[in-house]
């Protein structure tokens, strides 16, 4: 069955491993290049040197939470539709191998290896990235892109994408309206994500921060001298941006910021692997249920 | 004939216009918040534009995404076209057929191509004038603004018929499309060409800070010559489109639309 599926997948699985050279190939190149633009430099002076070779990379790196997408359109979608679509699954379902050992290594298989995939793709993006450590560009936590595209959620993210391709394909049972219905799906969790993730925790509150904190501030207030807390100064409402930080230092209120620090990275990962994982199992459920339950 | 392209077409007409209509009422919803927002500081310009540029960057993180369209385009409308599903007969299309079907779909695509331009410049003009015009980021919404959207939604389009002609197998054409598109997209972006569209004017800049990032320096002149890029633009994209369709017209002429 092993050699079955890599037989009939191979073209997805080669060309996703050629992608992932390239992706691998086209960071290391550029991390060498950080490594080189670095040098001694600290601080304010390091931050600058780098930063137009981080804005460089980051034009292709921003569409990189794209790339789960893919998967499932490639990958999953197919996997079922195509045997339902063709009716050749009235042959594949009815051999001496059981429906049950079909989808273990088909959807088990093929699964394992995209969770694979996208670890890969998290371990070197981490990797990356922590060739600009001590600069802002390594933060991970408040980049909507690249929080998704590190860490072990990256590959949560692969595998979420290939079972919900994989069940777009079961239900819908063609290929074409399957990869749309993957990828429609795919593109509306993504930017929820980009929402929902923001309140993974109860946001840390600090009060009269020196410059901007490290990590994703979420929001901004202000509190005044009784104590209580309002969105906007009354006084400074109807004053310019450029004047605006002038007319609060001139006020008597003190201003308070939202943010999840950077050091809830880690934990935040797991809470988002978490979510998706448990999607995937139950996409999973419903390939299960249309392969080895349904009549053919 | 007309029939039969909608019978079998409709599918993604139906979601393409539907999709323009969920984007619409979005759209719509936004700058009526926006609107409410504004109402409460009516009373001063400086304080509306501080209320807009918050709200403004809530919408710039989607905003540049759907520069990305017509990839769905190229893939939905364009590949399956003379791409063999797995399912359907080999087809015995006359070449009149072909091009007829070809002209129509096409002129659909541009057509919504344009009412999608029109929908997400409209919207634009809508927040634009209360904003100052550097910090729009004109170089994201240059692609979903204008004609330049048609452009690169029958360009897609035309990408993916061409490539399901040659490649003739579904998914395999729907991932050459894919690469092709964001190849062509990132190269424009990544190669900085519509800052070559013209000679950029010299600006003397009084504030230092803007230096170092070129698009950034060059915002007036982008206002400007807004309508000029726009048209070079789409003229390059016509001239691809072109030379992609002879490939097609060469590859149907030869061998026929049905081997």
């Amino acid at each position: 069955m092993i050699w079955l599926t890599w037989r009939q997948h191979r073209a997805q699985l080669l060309s996703t491993a050629a992608l992932l050279l390239i992706i691998g190939g086209g960071l290391l190149v550029h991390g060498l290049g950080t490594a080189d633009l670095r040098g001694d430099l600290t601080g304010p002076d390091l931050e600058s040197a780098v930063s137009g070779h981080f804005r460089a990379a980051y034009q292709v790196l921003g569409w990189l939470p794209l790339l789960p997408g893919l998967i499932g359109l490639f990958w999953g979608a197919p996997l079922v539709a195509r045997e339902l679509e063709r009716g050749t699954h009235r042959l594949a379902w009815t051999q001496s191998v059981t429906r049950r050992r079909w989808l273990v290594a088909k959807l088990g298989g093929l699964g394992l290896v995209a969770t694979a995939g996208g670890l890969a793709v998290g371990f070197v993006v981490d990797t990356w990235l922590s060739t600009f450590e001590g600069t802002r560009f390594g933060e991970r936590i408040g980049d909507a892109a690249l929080f998704s595209s590190s860490g072990v959620a990256a590959g949560a993210w692969w595998l979420f994408a290939f079972t919900l391709g994989a069940a777009a394909g079961a239900v819908v049972r063609k290929l074409l309206p399957a990869l749309a219905v993957t990828i429609a799906v795919f593109l509306v969790v993504m930017f929820v994500f980009f929402d929902l993730r923001t309140s993974f925790a109860e946001p840390e509150r600090l009060v009269d921060p020196q410059g901007i904190p490290a990590g994703l501030v979420t929001g901004s207030a202000y509190v005044a001298p009784d104590g209580t807390e309002v969105a906007d100064i009354p006084e400074c409402a109807d004053v310019h941006r450029d004047d605006m930080s002038a007319c609060v230092n001139g006020s008597d209120y003190t201003s308070v910021l939202y943010v999840q620090p950077e050091t809830r990275y880690w934990q935040f990962q797991w809470t988002e692997a978490g979510i998706l994982l448990g999607a995937a199992l139950l996409l999973g459920g419903v390939v299960a249920y249309r392969v080895v339950r349904r009549p053919l | 004939m007309t029939w039969v392209t909608w019978r079998q077409r409709r599918g993604q007409v139906l979601v393409t216009a539907g999709f323009l209509a969920v984007l619409g009422a979005v759209l719509l919803g936004y700058s009526v918040v926006v609107a409410g927002r504004l109402a409460e500081f009516a009373a001063d310009e400086a304080g509306r534009l501080t209320r807009l540029t918050t709200v403004w960057s809530d919408a710039s993180v989607v905003l540049p995404w759907l520069a990305a369209v017509p990839a769905a385009i190229g893939s939905f409308w364009g590949a399956p076209l003379l791409a063999r599903g797995p399912h359907q007969l080999a087809r015995k299309e006359s070449r009149t057929w072909l091009l007829v079907r070809l002209g129509e779909l096409g002129g659909m695509v541009v057509l919504t191509g344009l009412v999608f331009g029109v929908l997400v410049t409209a919207w634009v003009a809508d927040v634009a004038p209360v904003a100052e015009a550097g910090r729009l980021p004109a170089e994201s919404l240059f692609a979903v603004t204008g004609v330049v959207p048609a452009a690169w939604w029958l360009f897609a389009f035309v990408l993916g018929t061409t490539v399901g002609a040659l490649v003739r197998r579904l998914l395999p054409a729907l991932a050459v499309t894919l690469a092709v598109f964001l190849a062509a997209h990132g190269a424009v972006l990544a190669s900085d060409v519509r800052e070559h569209y013209a000679t950029p004017e010299r600006l003397e800049l009084t504030t230092p800070a803007v230096a170092g990032e070129s698009w950034r320096t060059s915002t007036p002149a982008v206002a400007d010559r807004y309508w000029r890029f726009q048209w070079t633009e789409a003229g390059i994209l016509l001239l691809a489109t072109t030379l992609l369709g002879g490939a097609l017209a060469n590859r149907v002429a030869r061998r026929g639309a049905s081997t």
